[in-house]
Parts: structure tokens; C-alpha cells; sequence
């Protein structure tokens, strides 16, 4: 199921009580959102894949200047998509994330840009594809997947915010967190990588920047 | 007789559209499956997550 269709299910009460994405400013409006980062943060750092037969230098960081040429891929109802856009990148889009792969394979496209988190999982899958993982480039942008409920599900709500609060507050939720993404995170070698920061205009201004200690820092 | 020669294409009909399905489907099967099977992975995190304190 794409990601509009399963927030208008959600929205209408339709077989969803829960689902988690990438928040943003309309999203906000329609669903009850538990302004948590579940993924701190880590889900708007990108880096590319790319198909290994392109013809731009991969011995190299890509700059800025040549990243906005390239044309990259979304799915068309994902917020990184306005992101990249207002960004000023040249993002093509495609209905189903099974296709988008399928449009960098056969090179109508340049660049995937996929987040540290989920890049590993897609590449190891593809790994007999000429899908790879560009080396030297990272792009990221302030951004946050929340747990979304519906606007009348006020207990389920509060249900998740106390019940995320707690597993901060006990260490259990980082636990968690570098269980699943300390290695992933060393991965992608950060440091190594030339990083573009972003801007998103989709951020409502309810979105809790100040408290560092709900997100992911290299430093 | 013509409504047996009938009833015996609607057959072949739904035959047919059951094979084109099926190998319709067993081409999205060849082209499609890993990144399917990456999305549910990739949501293996939020569940643990829920099932923390929730």
C-alpha cells in the first residue's frame, strides 16, 4: 500500500489505527501526530544510489551544482519529493517504490537518494542489479517519521506519547535505536562524505528542534 | 449446441485471463521482490519500538 493511501485509511478510520512516515505540514493537519522522532532524525539523511553504469565520476564528491542536474527519484506522494524540489534537485517521481528501483536500473534516472537507515537493506537485494551506492555524497534535511493516529483517537494518542516518553526517559528507547542503527550509521561513513544540509519547508513549527536529545547528531 | 459453443468460449475466456494473470503476476514476482521485502524490513524498528512501553 503506497503512503497517500494508507493515511486516507488512517484518516477515515478505515483498518488503520497506526501507522508511522515522514511527517509533514498537510500530513499535521489531516492525522494526530505524536511529535516524536522515532528514527531521531536519521530517515532525512540521505545518501545516493545510483546505477553503476552512469557516466559521472564517482572517484569524487558530486557538487552541489551538478547534484541539482542530475535527475533523482521519489515516490510521488512522499514529502522528500517538495523537499528535494524546493531544494532546487530535478526529481522525477513514480507511484510505487518497487518501480522507482526499476527507473534507476534502466538509467531514467540518475540518483535514489535513500536514507542511512534504509539504504543497507536495498542494497544487499539488489546487489546483483547495477543498482550501487554512490561513496563520496551526502545530502540531508531537517525531518522527522512520527507515529500518526487519527484525529478522534485521542486515547491511542496519548497512549503513545506517555508510553515513548517513558522508554526516553529509561534509556530504553536509544537502546533500541543504536541496536538497530549504530552499525548502519558507521556504515555510511559520514565523515568521509562531502554533506549538503537542506532545507524543509514542511516542518510545522511544532516540530521539537530544541530538544536535542530526540535527535541524531554525527558530532 | 450454440449455447454449449458459447458457454465452452466463456470457459476458454476465463481460462485465458487466468493464465495472462498468472504470468503477469509471476513477472512482477521476478522484477519486483526484494525491494518489497526491504520495506517490511526497514519496519521492523517501529514495531520493537511499540512494543517498548506501549
Amino acid at each position: 500500500m503506497n503512503q497517500g493511501r494508507a493515511l486516507k485509511q488512517l484518516a477515515a478510520g478505515d483498518n488503520i489505527d497506526v501507522l508511522w512516515t515522514m511527517t509533514s505540514e498537510a500530513r499535521e493537519q489531516s492525522l494526530n501526530p505524536i511529535r516524536i522522532p522515532i528514527y531521531k532524525g536519521l530517515i532525512g539523511w540521505r545518501v545516493f544510489l545510483i546505477n553503476a553504469n552512469t557516466n559521472f565520476d564517482l572517484t569524487r564528491p558530486i557538487k552541489l551544482g551538478e547534484v541539482k542536474q542530475l535527475k533523482m527519484v521519489q515516490g510521488h506522494d512522499w514529502p522528500d519529493t517538495g523537499i528535494l524540489r524546493h531544494n532546487q534537485f530535478n526529481v522525477q517521481t513514480g507511484p510505487d517504490y518497487a518501480g522507482l528501483f526499476k527507473m534507476l536500473q534502466y538509467q531514467r534516472v540518475d540518483l535514489f537518494p535513500r536514507s542511512i537507515i534504509e539504504v543497507w537493506d536495498e542494497l544487499k537485494i539488489n546487489a546483483a542489479s547495477n543498482i550501487k551506492l554512490e561513496q563520496h555524497t551526502l545530502i540531508s534535511y531537517p525531518t522527522a517519521s512520527y507515529y500518526f493516529v487519527s484525529k478522534n483517537n485521542k486515547v491511542l494518542a496519548q497512549a503513545l506519547r506517555q508510553g515513548l516518553e517513558i522508554a526516553i526517559d529509561d534509556g530504553s528507547f536509544d537502546a533500541l535505536f543504536q541496536l538497530h542503527f549504530a552499525k548502519m550509521i558507521q556504515q555510511a561513513k559520514l565523515d568521509a562524505r562531502t554533506h549538503y544540509r537542506l532545507e524543509n519547508p514542511l516542518l510545522t513549527k511544532e516540530t521539537p528542534l530544541e530538544n536535542k536529545r530526540l535527535w541524531f547528531s554525527p558530532n | 449446441m450454440n449455447r454449449l459453443t458459447s458457454f465452452a468460449k466463456v470457459l476458454i475466456a476465463i481460462f485465458c485471463s487466468f493464465l495472462i494473470s498468472n504470468y503477469l503476476a509471476a513477472q512482477e514476482l521476478v522484477r519486483y521482490p526484494q525491494p518489497v521485502q526491504a520495506y517490511k524490513e526497514h519496519h521492523i524498528y517501529p514495531l520493537s519500538l511499540l512494543n517498548l512501553k506501549i
